[in-house]
């Protein structure tokens, strides 16, 4: 018989039950396996021996590895054991059931497979309940240790008190700050341990306001003030709250107490300052605010109200878009944000409308932050810089103005320092000189001087405080050849005065030149022509008398009139005095011919530069036709081979005659248009004016046609336009109708071989 | 038509000149009457019928343009041929606008002088006969008698010179 069995302390209600078990099966092992671990509970089995006929049965070979004897033959060898008490039949089979039951010795019960299913069922339940009340009170057990871990970690002083104000409970916070034990306070009232905290209660019992908490469960919450040891006043919030049962019933009260001395320090001081604050923004010149995150003025100072020019009440609680023009008020936005975003103070300058005026305010915006560094609202700072912006931009568009003016001049202007080096280099400089400004500035100027010395000169000249004005002299462009200009050189000075270097101002004067020399040229032409033309006139008419008699005698000795000797010397000596007055007046022609033109000559001529040439001259004649001259000129037009001046002529007479018939019209417009068209160069010149009829069309290029009153000619006709442009190998067309204007067309062979002489 | 019936008017100043050029003309066959101020040359122009007058422009008094013109008033058909030592285009404009036949330079070339006045001359029987013929056919459409047709355009031959 195994220990176990034995050592099995008998129980009240029994005495442990001698078992034996029919039915090696699992179920059987189930059981053995629970009796073994002691898991039945209440149940006292003593497994005292197994019956199965197989031996290999699982409850069987258990039974035998735990040490219960085993029976695989008769199960009825088990009735032999002693004081056995029960079977438990747990093979399944009736048939079995019944033969126990037939069988087994009246003190031997029979529990059948049905009874022990039961039982099982019943031990099951039993166990799910113990393990869930185990697992109850564990849980139990934790909330209370959290609970006061809880309590114990509240930093507030607890203290907890029953219905007759008796100390129950105080937290870790409470006996620390107040240096007591736990014993210090349970079982103790309340106003004695207050006397011993804060000394005397001040409160009559009666008046209590703490009552209120016990007799009707109200929540109480107030500050309490007191001194420390040292006199220092001490701020606490008390805040006494009912403890209850579950039905409502109050037990007693929660006091929790919490030290607010720094924040009401804390709070003192920010009143100080916010005061100090308030009087500063009252008192600040500046416009002085402070917006919300909507961006609404929640504050704005005097200066404020007084640069926005509206009352305080009409800006706060508005936005910008409010108070503002869209587009000021835009970039205002953009300055908040910008504020709210960057969380330091930030710049913005805004130009906006105040009534009728335009102002520009400089505004530097920054967040207010609270404690925890957020900000929380917007402050800014408004000056009126109108005045000084304004100024800026007069500035701005002088300098700028004096900028273009020197970029644009044609004129060379360059200044010095006052050695003489140059400083700055304008466009006309660049274009008429040669040199780029990034080449010149930094060089003498005297590099640009024929003569270097002149500079020099000029220099000592201008610094005694002299000036150099319209000097005729010639300056050295990059490419080595000579610019006649005028020079005015005079000192650049500073703000205060002083002369900080030069400023020279250099005319080209080529073409000028260039032109006087035409102008003298075909003056001088001119009055060589004049006295040409008196002389060969003077000539002329005793050489026709001359010319005549000598025709005449001529034919008489021809007719064999005189004698013989004289005739032969008449008919030697007459011819002679005929060919040299032929010789003569060829002479007298060419002399009339020199005086109505200066030589033919043959250049290369820009068509659309003679034009524009000539526009000014006729200005005047334009103004008074009350005519609008329109060029369409083609870029890049090939020159032609005509000397200038005949083209010129050309074109005078013909833009002239479309002025005179415009003018028919009382105004109206004259068209020059410039073509390049297969190798030829066609210049038309369009009028609106009242057209030419047919006849007078045609004959348009015969000498004498005229279709202009008496004394309105030029006196340079139509022919001599086409003689002109006939030489050069060109045609001249007109295209007219009465009625629809009239355009001439001037076709001139384009330059191929610039140096090919005309018809000559 | 043949030098002897051209009649030729020669107007200068310059008397040396004109009256070795009549007789250069006149041997030539022309009828030659030279006068030397345009006052007379107005004269001889209503006297007589001239095919071509030969004008100088420069005359002390009244010059060749208004010779010309006051020629042209008389007798339309009168061609009028300017003889210049002056070469000044301005005269040459003005004598153009005279409806001058032919502008020529002194001393003239005296055969280029002698085709200009035939030219000149076969000009202004060109263009009186086509003047006689308009106007004889507006005689003969008038619806006269014949009579006075007959008479009507006998005038006017003699109004035009046409034998």
């Amino acid at each position: 018989m195994p220990d176990r069995l034995i050592t099995q302390p008998p129980s009240p209600r029994g005495r442990s039950i001698n078992t034996a078990i029919v039915g090696g099966g699992t179920g059987c092992e189930s059981v053995l396996k629970m009796v073994k671990d002691d898991t039945l509970g209440r149940f006292r089995l003593r497994v005292q021996g197994v019956a199965d006929v197989d031996p290999q049965a699982p409850g069987l070979r258990y039974a035998r590895e735990i040490g219960i004897p085993t029976v695989t033959t008769d199960y009825r060898d088990l009735y032999e054991i002693p004081d056995l008490h029960l079977i438990i039949e747990l093979t399944g089979k009736y048939e079995v059931r019944d033969e126990i039951e037939r069988t087994r010795p009246r003190h031997i019960r029979l529990i059948d497979h049905f009874g022990a299913r039961l039982l099982w069922e019943l031990h099951q339940a039993e166990e799910a309940g113990i393990s869930q009340r185990t697992e109850m009170r564990e849980r139990v057990e934790a909330e209370r240790v959290r609970i006061v871990q809880i309590f114990n970690s509240i930093p507030d002083e607890i203290l907890v008190l029953n219905s007759d104000m008796v100390a129950t409970d105080a937290n870790r916070a409470f006996l620390t700050n107040n240096d007591m034990i736990i014993d210090d306070v349970r079982g103790r009232h309340c106003y004695e341990i207050d006397q011993r905290i804060r000394g005397e209660c001040q409160v009559a019992v009666g008046n209590c306001p703490f009552f209120a908490v016990i007799k009707e469960g109200q929540h109480i919450s107030l500050v309490r003030k007191h001194f420390d040891a040292d006199g220092r006043a001490l701020y606490a919030v008390i805040v006494g709250a009912p403890l209850q049962d579950a039905d409502g019933n109050v037990l007693g009260m929660i006091e929790m107490t919490r030290d607010i001395t720094k924040r009401i320090l804390l709070e003192e001081d920010l009143r100080v300052t916010e005061v100090q604050l308030k009087q500063f923004m009252v008192q600040a010149p500046l416009a002085t605010y402070v917006k919300n995150h909507a961006g609404q003025y929640i504050d704005v100072n005097p200066a404020t109200c007084e640069m926005f020019q509206k009352k305080a009440s009409d800006i706060l609680g508005k936005t910008d878009y409010e108070i503002f023009d869209r587009e000021a008020a835009e970039k205002m936005r953009g300055g908040d944000r910008e504020a709210w975003q960057e969380r330091f103070a930030v710049n913005e300058d805004v130009e906006l409308r105040l009534g009728a005026r335009r102002v520009f305010l400089s505004t530097v915006k920054f967040p207010i932050v609270d404690h925890d560094g957020k900000p929380k609202a917007l402050c800014g700072l408004s000056t009126d810089i109108t005045a000084q912006k304004e100024a800026e931009i007069e500035l701005n568009k002088t300098r700028e103005y004096l900028q273009k003016i020197l970029n644009n001049s044609p004129v060379i202007i360059v200044t010095t320092d006052l050695e003489g080096n140059i400083v700055s280099f304008n466009r006309g400089a660049e274009e008429s000189l040669g040199y780029t400004a990034d080449e010149a500035i930094g060089k003498p100027a005297a590099l640009f001087y024929r003569d270097p010395t002149k500079r020099d000169e000029f220099l000592r000249l201008v610094k005694s405080g002299k000036a150099v004005k319209d000097y005729s002299y010639e300056l050295l462009r990059k490419d080595g050849t000579l610019l006649p200009v005028s020079i005015t050189l005079s000192q650049l000075k500073d703000a205060e005065g002083n002369m900080i270097g030069t400023v020279g101002m250099s005319k080209d004067i080529s073409q000028r030149k260039a032109l006087l020399g035409q102008m003298l040229q075909s003056e001088r032409m001119a009055a060589v022509g004049r006295v040409a033309s008196g002389v060969a006139h003077e000539i002329n008419n005793p050489l026709a008398v001359i010319g005549e008699i000598a025709g005449f005698l001529g034919s008489l000795v021809e007719e064999g009139i005189g004698e013989s000797e004289l005739r032969a010397e008449f008919s030697k000596g007459l011819p002679k005095i005929l060919n040299q007055v032929n010789r003569v007046r060829d002479i007298t022609q060419r002399l009339l011919t020199f005086a109505r033109k200066t030589e033919a000559r043959v250049d290369v001529a820009d068509v659309n530069g003679s034009l524009d040439e000539i526009l000014p001259f006729l200005q005047k004649e334009a103004r008074l036709a009350q005519a609008t001259i329109h060029r369409d000129y083609q870029e890049d037009l090939p020159r032609v081979s005509v000397e200038e001046m005949q083209l010129q002529e050309v074109f005078i007479n013909l833009i002239t005659n479309a002025l005179h018939a415009v003018a028919k019209n009382n105004g109206g417009n004259v068209w020059l248009i410039t073509r390049s068209e297969g190798g030829k160069v066609v210049v038309t010149i369009k009028d609106d004016g009242p057209g030419i009829d047919d006849a007078v069309r045609d004959r348009l290029f015969e000498p004498f046609v005229s279709t202009k009153a008496v004394g309105q000619g030029t006196g340079l006709g139509l022919s001599i336009c086409y003689g002109i442009v006939k030489r050069y190998d060109g045609e001249i067309r007109v295209y007219s109708e009465p009625g629809q204007g009239t355009s001439f067309k001037v076709i001139l062979p384009a330059c191929i071989q610039p140096n090919k002489p005309p018809d000559a | 038509m043949s030098s002897r019936e051209i009649r030729v008017l020669l107007i200068d100043d310059e008397e040396e000149l004109i009256e070795y050029l009549s007789k250069r003309l006149l041997k030539e066959g022309f009828t030659v009457r030279a006068v030397t101020s345009g006052k007379v040359a107005l004269e001889a122009v209503d006297e007589e019928d001239f095919d071509v007058a030969v004008v100088d422009l420069k005359m002390p008094g009244m010059d060749g343009i208004e010779v010309q013109e006051r020629i042209k008033q008389r007798r339309p058909f009168l061609q009028t041929v300017v003889l210049t030592g002056h070469g000044s285009f301005q005269a040459a404009l003005d004598s153009g606008k005279q409806d001058a036949f032919r502008f020529l330079n002194k001393p003239v070339d005296h055969e280029e002088l002698v085709n200009t006045l035939r030219e000149a001359a076969a000009e202004k029987s060109r263009e009186s006969l086509a003047r006689f013929r308009e106007e004889t056919i507006e005689i003969t459409s008038s619806g006269g008698t014949p009579r006075d047709i007959v008479q009507r355009v006998e005038a006017l031959r003699k109004k035009y010179g046409i034998g």
